[in-house]
């Protein structure tokens, strides 16, 4: 288990005999930088499951109340695990800087495409997780597109939710925290990808690949001269 | 929207503690958690309520510590004690729903049996590498845990150096738990009778819809199991 500390090999000795992960994975999860664009239980949770797996570097750029005490909280469970507060990006600039030399994006509700399109330009990869009374999706995006609001018709079911369970919001913070690390291990993975769950007894869930579309704007042929938005962000 | 009901939580590891978030997180008031086990270094990376400080200490002080910590309107029963055939029925008592959130076979079978015979639903989960399973048994069966997989697996079966599972796979599990647990005591819960499995590699669960087994042994036709006391019960339904 060369690369790691003996430290970190009791600690993660569960996680690093796991086929798909190994000592080369833990050291991918211990090296990552995760973004989280968002406050709420969502990041709170999906920061928690994280920050056991061994992942010390967050970047919180939480509005409003913010995260609390994110950094204190992620401590006591790994006291490797740092968090570091960055203002709120207004333009799609400030994006790029804000998400260069990240590993992957959390972002929580999906109506921001500043956000997606500098983390397109600066190939990282977004996990986009929106949550209601009854439903969760999960869109996986890899770097450089595709981006779902633009290759794919974007369903209603992207929209911010108004009124979310928070029993829900814990799942989907787990569920979120499962799909970062499947990034991290397999550096970016497959494909773009969906998870749809609703709870109810008729219900099925839902996984599908995202298509990419030649022509997006953003991730398409001409991708490689994104335009990043100037505008205000709508909050 | 507070729920004034308890339910009994058995297990305070990855799944426990996946569960204990989002039943605190959904309202609940009353959690009484049973584990007599203690935390581990290894335990850490996927058991997000014991703190790094806590090894050591008792799984279910250490996860009814922190909770209250997060969520100081829950109140927490902690129990240091095996749920075992002697303790099952008294832990049970007063308790609206089971979460089992255990890791072993033999724990998952007596949590069905349990629930089954005292007509209290049940809330099962189970995670290895990066899948995980879930299934719901209404409160005296039909279908439970035990019409699909019947009896223990040959003791031999999954032997080897523990492995895994991924941090937070335990962590959708139990949070789909502690879920579903809400659910069901408002009225509403999804899985009765269908078997969720989930697998992180490739971001997407499935559903299995179960049938009653007429030679289900705890909720059959002819059930042979018809209660726990200790000298009588036994979960192992062939001979080893
Ligand atoms: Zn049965």
């Amino acid at each position: 288990m060369s690369g790691l500390d003996p430290q970190a090999v009791g600690r993660y000795s569960r996680q690093i005999a796991l086929p798909e992960v190994g000592s080369l994975g833990q050291a991918r999860i211990l090296a990552a930088r995760i973004v989280l664009v968002v406050d709420g239980l969502v990041a709170e949770t999906a920061a928690r499951y994280l920050a056991g797996a061994g992942v010390c570097r967050f970047r919180s750029m939480a509005r409003g109340s913010g995260l609390g005490d994110l950094a204190g909280v992620l401590a006591e469970l790994n006291p490797d695990a740092r968090v570091e507060a960055w203002p709120w990006p207004l333009e799609g600039t400030a994006w790029v800087s804000a998400l260069e030399e990240q590993t992957v994006v959390l972002r929580v509700g999906f109506d921001d495409d500043a956000m997606v399109r500098a983390a397109v330009r600066v190939a990282v990869p977004v996990v986009a997780v929106r949550t209601d009374a009854a439903s969760i999706d999960v869109l996986s995006l890899r770097r450089h597109g595709p981006c779902p609001h633009l290759c794919l018709d974007v369903p209603a079911c992207l929209s911010n939710a108004t009124e979310s369970d928070p029993g829900i919001s814990v799942l989907a913070g787990a569920l979120a925290a499962c799909e970062i690390l499947d990034i991290v291990l397999r550096q970016a993975g497959p494909r773009a990808r969906h998870l749809r769950l609703v709870l109810g007894p008729g219900e099925e869930p839902l996984a599908q690949d995202i298509p990419w579309a030649p022509e997006c704007c953003a991730c398409g042929g001409g991708a490689s001269e994104a335009r990043i938005p100037q505008q205000k962000l709508h909050d | 929207m507070i729920l004034e009901e308890s339910v009994l939580l058995v297990g305070a590891g990855g799944l426990g503690c996946g569960a204990a978030l989002a039943l605190a997180a959904a309202g609940l008031r009353h959690l009484v958690v049973v584990d007599d086990d203690v935390v581990e270094e290894s335990n850490l990376h996927r058991q997000v309520l014991h703190k790094n400080a806590a090894v050591g200490m008792p799984k279910a002080q250490s996860l009814a510590a922190t909770l209250a910590q997060r969520y100081p309107s829950v109140e927490v029963t902690q129990m240091q004690t095996r749920f075992d055939a002697t303790s099952a029925a008294r832990l049970l008592q007063g308790c609206a729903a089971l979460v089992d959130a255990s890791d072993n076979f033999r724990t998952k079978f007596l949590c069905n049996d349990a629930a089954v015979l005292a007509r209290i639903p049940l809330v099962h989960a189970a995670v290895a590498g990066l899948r995980g399973q879930l299934l719901t048994v209404a409160a005296g069966g039909r279908p439970c845990y035990r019409c699909l997989f019947e009896d223990l697996p040959p003791p031999d079966a999954g032997v080897g150096p523990p492995a895994g599972p991924l941090g937070p796979v335990p962590g959708v599990l139990g949070a789909l738990q502690g879920t579903e647990a809400m659910r069901f005591l408002r009225g509403a819960p999804a899985f009765v009778g269908r078997l969720l499995q989930y697998d992180a590699a490739s971001l997407s669960m499935r559903l299995v819809r179960l049938r009653p087994n007429p030679h289900c042994a705890v909720c059959g036709t002819r059930p042979t199991i018809l209660g726990l006391d200790p000298s009588a019960y036994s979960m192992q339904r062939s001979s080893p």
